[in-house]
């Protein structure tokens, strides 16, 4: 198939299938505005599940939860509809009025100044864009470095352009690394069962470090949960780590 | 009128002060001893302060029960000291008594005139004891021991009481240092040292018959942290003393060297069992444990706030008691507070005979929601060890107005209901399932592209150098250049006026290559050297042969007659091969 042909049948098709989803959104918005929580919550999952993400997707599921009492689910949708620029806004509203009906709240203890730079980056720019950033740089600096060599008389200035494009591509493509690196690793998570025990270990009779209750945000590290089946590893916002049972918290 | 007024007024003024401080006396009266026994002599001193008296009469000898006055007439001395410009004359009148009677005896206040005016001094105690020669009968204490005094033995949870460490020693004995030997254990007590003591004064105290001089070194407060026996270890004391031979010892001055004896002692108090009582329930309110006398406070920040900012509300305790003791009251607040962690500050003053202070509790809290906020009243009991009974301290309910703020960036949600359906056409994305960072191929030949140009142009630039400054490297290097240009050069010569030209073009290029491969010298080689030195390199004997019939034909060419196109074209592409082999072999 030519590439021409094969574009044009894209577009074709693709406003068709987006329309399907908005049908189906609104079908559930309707739904859940005549307190049929169940029906639009199942509508709004079936859109999920077939790969389609917005803003307002996530934050009215986050609105069905809050009316079936599920607190730390609702919480757990408002935090990913802040990830979209459509329902942010309402989204961080949502989370700041949440966090008051929650009886419990963790102390939140600030991130590491370097982990924190990390974070911006990471949700400002993302992995992928810094890395090209930098690859541009690089090729750039490489450009630069060639075309001193063979320059008939020697240029310390396009030595020195070519060092510092060099060393910014670096520490760029460094910083692309760190942030896909903390991307893969960590994912952001909420307790969405009322209460539980974490624990030292991935085992029930191990020592038991702390109580977490409904609406905790987590931070789940997936390469170290994946040596314990059905356990995550994760680190509460006071500092305090250990494992905890996967069925009972929610994240991507 | 007017002028006259100011005048009279100035004047009372200035002379107010001096009409002032001629009544500025200080009378005072003190015995020797308050202990003595029959038959010893004590004195009785009256001392008058004043910076402007003018005449003392002589005062009245005291009457004195059990005593009898040795002489009339006192004895008199006078002080004068000059403090930042101001004289102070003290004027003393001693009189000397002689103990007669057994028994507590009162001293009578004294009348003395002083510039016309009659003062009188305070009554003062004398205790007269039956001199009995020695403690016989009595428990024989030593020279110089030490105890902990308390002035109560059974206090209440939290009540303070004062430990005094007192030293007694006999005559003959003079401390001249002291220092506690480590820590006092004090289990179940909290415990502060009083600063009151700087120069511990003397005191003459009679024990089981024997005359003791009391010094207290150090004082502490005490408070019993809870009900039941509880125990004070030893005090453990290092002392420095000098001892004196006492009059009636026969062998002081022996044993004690030349008059006095200077050594070190420790001294160690007796165990003391306390009997703590536990406090009476309260018949209202939070309790936070105060045992004392307090006043206690609380107030909020601010009155009125907007959501979001931070609200504090500060209990101020006062007063005297166990202050550090004290736990923090707590407030029920409204659910829409968020509260913070409180804090806590205590400032003591360890100055007297108790300890008194301020203790603040700080609430900090961040209204989330606007609206008017009652903080409850709330009643705090104190135990009043003075009265033993509670004083209930009332605080009185608080009212915060929380407001909206109009500069807020967004609306904050008050209610579920503020939860409303998003409408509209969303922003669909498809969920993000390519490869990570490093699955994307332009990311590799991201990095590829610049590391293979770089590689590149690094080689290329080696042999740049190479070329420029290795002479040799470049002949080899530019040889078949060469080669290509004099075969063309002969190429069109064979076409050309002077065909036998193309030989010479043929021998140039063989003779050319082979010194510009193998680094000879360009000229002055005959063409057996060149075929030597292709055998020598190359070990071909064909190619070397080859080379040396080429190199005749060209030689030769001159001589013989004028050969037709084609053959001279042959021998250009016998020559070409040979140069090709030439290529190969070198």
């Amino acid at each position: 198939m030519k590439p021409g042909l094969f574009i044009a049948l894209i577009l074709l098709l693709l406003p068709g299938r987006l329309e399907a989803q908005q049908d189906r959104f609104e079908e559930a918005n309707q739904l859940l505005e005549e307190h049929q929580t169940d029906a639009a919550m199942e509508l709004y999952r079936s859109i999920e599940e077939e790969g389609y993400q917005s803003g307002m997707l996530f934050y009215n599921m986050g609105i069905a939860s809050v009316s079936r009492d599920s607190l730390g689910l609702a919480k757990y949708y408002f935090l990913h509809a802040t990830d979209f620029k459509d329902a942010q806004e309402e989204a961080l509203q949502a989370l700041n009025y949440l966090n008051n009906q929650f009886e419990r709240r963790s102390a939140i203890l600030p991130p590491l100044p370097w982990e924190r730079f990390f974070i911006h980056l990471g949700n400002r720019y993302g992995g992928a864009l810094l890395a090209l950033f930098g690859l541009l740089l690089l090729n750039l600096a490489a450009g630069l470095l060639i075309t001193a060599w063979f320059k008939p008389e020697p240029s310390r200035w396009l030595r020195r352009s070519s060092a510092i494009t060099a060393l910014i591509a670096i520490l760029a493509l460094l910083s692309a690394t760190r942030v896909q690196y903390l991307d893969n690793r960590y994912k952001t998570g909420v307790m969405v069962h009322p209460e539980t025990t974490l624990y030292h270990e991935p085992d029930r009779e191990s020592t038991a470090v702390t109580t977490v209750y409904e609406g905790y945000t987590l931070r789940v590290d997936l390469h170290e949960s994946e040596t314990a089946e059905s356990w995550a590893r994760v680190r509460l916002q006071n500092g305090m780590t250990g494992w905890i049972k996967q069925d009972l918290i929610r994240y991507d | 009128m007017e002028r006259t007024g100011s005048l009279f007024t100035l004047l009372i003024l200035l002379l107010w002060p001096a009409y002032g401080n001629a009544q500025d006396v200080d009378l005072q009266a003190s015995l020797s001893e308050n202990n003595v026994f029959v038959g010893e002599q004590f004195s009785f001193t009256i001392e008058v302060k004043g910076d402007r008296i003018r005449t003392i009469e002589m005062p009245d000898p005291p009457e004195v029960e059990g005593s009898r006055l040795l002489s009339q007439t006192p004895s008199r001395g006078q002080r004068i000291s000059i403090i930042n410009g101001r004289t102070t004359t003290v004027n003393s009148y001693s009189f000397r008594l002689i103990a007669r009677e057994a028994g507590q005896f009162q001293i009578p206040p004294v009348s003395i005139e002083i510039d016309g005016e009659t003062y009188r001094t305070e009554p003062l105690s004398i205790e007269i004891y039956q001199n009995t020669g020695s403690s016989e009968g009595s428990e024989r204490r030593p020279d110089i021991f030490a105890e902990i005094n308390l002035d109560n033995e059974e206090p209440m949870v939290g009540e303070q009481i004062i430990a005094s460490l007192d030293i007694y020693f006999r005559e003959g004995v003079e401390v001249t240092s002291y220092q506690p030997a480590g820590g006092w254990r004090t289990d179940g007590f909290w415990m502060e040292q009083l600063e009151n003591i700087e120069q511990p004064s003397t005191e003459t105290v009679v024990l089981g018959g024997v005359r003791y001089r009391r010094a207290t070194l150090l004082r502490y407060a005490l408070f019993p942290s809870r009900p039941g026996e509880l125990v004070l270890s030893p005090y453990d004391l290092h002392l420095g003393i000098r001892t004196r031979p006492r009059r009636n010892d026969p062998f002081g001055s022996v044993f004690g060297g030349l008059g006095s004896n200077q050594r070190r002692v420790t001294l160690e108090t007796d165990e003391l069992t306390l009997s703590v009582r536990r406090l009476d329930e309260p018949e209202e309110g939070e309790t936070i444990g105060a045992v004392g006398t307090f006043d206690i406070q609380r107030q909020p920040s601010v009155r009125q706030a907007y959501v979001g900012e931070p609200v504090e509300l500060r209990t101020t305790i006062t007063g005297r008691g166990n202050l550090p003791l004290l736990s923090r009251p707590t407030y029920p607040l409204p659910d829409s507070f968020e509260r913070y962690s409180p804090e806590e500050e205590t400032d003591l003053s360890r100055r007297g005979s108790s300890i008194r202070g301020t203790r603040t509790f700080t609430e900090r809290f961040v209204p989330r929601v606007a609206g008017s906020f009652t903080i409850p009243e709330i009643v705090i009991p104190v135990y009043d060890p003075e009265r033993s009974g509670y004083h209930y301290h009332r605080l009185p309910e608080l009212t915060l107005e929380i407001l909206q703020n109009p500069n807020s960036t967004f609306a904050e949600f008050q209610s579920e209901a503020d939860l409303q359906v998003l409408k509209g056409l969303a922003l669909w994305k498809q969920a993000d399932n390519s490869p990570g960072l490093f699955g994307r191929w332009w990311l590799w030949a991201g990095l590829l592209i610049p590391a293979a140009a770089l590689v590149a142009g690094w080689t290329r630039k080696q042999k740049q150098n190479r070329l420029r400054n290795d002479l040799q490297y470049a002949r080899a290097y530019y040889a078949w250049d060469q080669v290509e240009s004099n075969l063309i050069q002969a190429e069109k010569e064979a076409d050309g006026e002077t065909p036998k030209q193309a030989y010479h073009y043929l021998h140039k290029a063989i003779s050319g290559y082979i010194t510009d491969r193998l680094g000879l010298p360009s000229a002055g080689l005959s063409d057996r050297d060149l075929s030597e030195a292709v055998q020598t390199r190359t070990s071909l004997p064909d190619l070397s042969k080859q080379l040396e019939r080429m190199l005749d034909r060209c030689a030769s060419i001159s001589y013989a007659p004028l050969s037709n196109r084609k053959n001279i074209e042959k021998d250009i592409e016998e020559a070409r091969t040979l140069l090709q082999k030439l290529r190969e072999a070198l």
